[in-house]
């Protein structure tokens, strides 16, 4: 007969080993099985209270308390030129395209889907993954899958959502991977977070001529983000001796720390590609 | 009552770890603060409220975080399993015995997630400031522990004769 501390013992060790499969699994898919979207429900009304309270706050101070007409000004002028940059940059992109298929006897524009506003009311509660929650959910039209951007470029992925609030993956969370193109040379490759707060582009092959500072976009590819959306800037390029690929590093354009406000847009979803 | 407490602690204590920690620069960010709480729980209430307040904190953090669904559950289970142990040998108003476990239990959360992110996740992956994250973290662990698990007691007998109180009027 086995005696009371080596089944206790056994019994850690059954626990230990369930509890690790349990962890593999799990860490091997992102979704959750649905109760995401009830915890969403339960906490995200006081997450909203209280950064609403936090922004009211922070509103008198900045506004009222510190050089009032600066900071406006300041507001103002930052807004104009985050949008004059995403113009520039969509001016840039259409330019590039223009050249590449002035031989085309057919364009195809852009789909351009419905843009839902949201404000981030929530992060994650640990630092090593970065997600975020934010204030609109299914019944205003957001969809598990939909691409989150804002006008300086990618933010991240819905991965649940409940119905007035979601939660979303960053573009910084070292799960997420966006397909990418350098917007010059258009070389391919794949944008993944890392924990530094950059990203790295993977999978670039090495015949690729690729400059630090070079703007990588979106493909389109991935059937999440469309395609000419600013993600970064190129910030660091590696060509190992050996190996088929090139170590690329990518500086987000969005700043995740101080970002307040984003986008969501409609998934391009196969049956409307095939329209388009 | 005990069923309030618990959620409405609970409750402040995600909502304030959502909103208001993320936002203060990483060498300031403390440990997780719910994590104090279920110290707190597992040394000094008993083992069915312990059970109860790991399943619903843990399930809430583990559907409000990016991190691989479970690992919240995991981390407050065996703090509660420690905790629950440990208090059979010693004396809970031992100052240095709950120092030392509440950095044991600040230093096991990191312990998992590093553990899982290394090892168990398809992409094998370690944070290049971990190191500094989890020393940063139990250097405040050592800081503030008696003063943290201080106000959890004193919430909970102020919440306590309050409630026992107007039950008697």
């Amino acid at each position: 007969m086995l005696s009371k501390k080596m089944v206790l013992l056994i019994g850690v060790i059954f626990l230990i080993t369930f509890n690790m499969i349990f962890l593999s699994v799990t860490s091997r898919r992102n979704a959750t099985d649905g109760s995401g979207s009830t915890a969403l429900y339960i906490v995200s009304p006081f997450q909203k209270a209280l950064t609403r309270s936090i922004g009211f706050v922070k509103d008198i101070w900045r506004h009222y308390f510190y050089l009032s007409s600066v900071s406006m000004e300041n507001d103002r002028l930052r807004k104009e030129l985050s949008f004059a940059a995403e113009k520039n940059n969509r001016l840039v992109e259409a330019e590039l395209s223009n050249a590449r298929l002035r031989n085309l006897l057919k364009f195809t524009e852009k789909t351009e889907g419905p843009l839902i506003a949201a404000e981030i009311i929530g992060k994650d509660p640990t630092s090593w993954h970065k997600t975020i929650t934010i204030d609109k959910g299914s019944d205003d039209g957001v969809e598990k899958g939909d691409a989150v951007v804002s006008p300086e470029g990618v933010v991240g992925q819905v991965t649940d959502v409940a119905s007035h609030y979601a939660k979303a993956l960053l573009l910084i969370d070292h799960n997420s991977a966006v397909d990418a193109l350098i917007q010059n040379s258009r070389a391919r490759g794949v944008v993944h977070g890392e924990s530094s707060g950059q990203c790295a582009l993977k999978y670039v092959l090495r015949k690729h001529e690729i400059q630090t500072g070079d703007t990588v976009i979106s493909s389109g590819l991935d059937g999440i983000f469309q395609k000419g959306l600013r993600v970064g800037v190129v910030s660091g390029v590696v060509k190992n001796s050996s190996g088929m690929f090139q170590v690329v590093t990518v500086k987000p354009f969005v700043d995740f720390e101080t970002l307040e406000e984003v986008f969501v847009m409609a998934r391009i979803k196969a049956d409307e590609k095939e329209d388009g | 009552m005990n069923i309030c407490f618990y959620i409405l602690a609970g409750l402040f204590l995600v909502v304030i770890q959502t909103t208001i920690v993320p936002f203060i620069p990483v060498p300031f960010q403390c440990y997780n603060l719910v994590t104090p709480f279920i110290i707190y729980v597992s040394l000094f209430r008993p083992l069915r409220e312990g059970v109860a307040v790991v399943l619903l904190l843990g399930l809430l953090m583990d559907n409000l975080s990016g991190a691989p669904f479970g690992i919240y559950l995991t981390v407050y289970f065996w703090i509660l399993v420690g905790g629950t142990f440990l208090i059979n040998f010693f004396h809970a108003g031992n100052r240095l015995f709950l120092q030392l476990a509440f950095v044991a239990g600040i230093a096991l959360e990191n312990i998992v997630f590093l553990g899982t992110m290394a090892i168990l996740s398809p992409k094998s992956f370690i944070p290049a400031q971990a190191l500094h994250v989890a020393v940063s973290q139990l250097i405040w662990a050592i800081l503030t522990s008696p003063i943290v698990l201080n106000i959890f007691i004193r919430c909970r007998s102020r919440w306590d004769s309050i409630f026992s109180g107007s039950a008697a009027g």
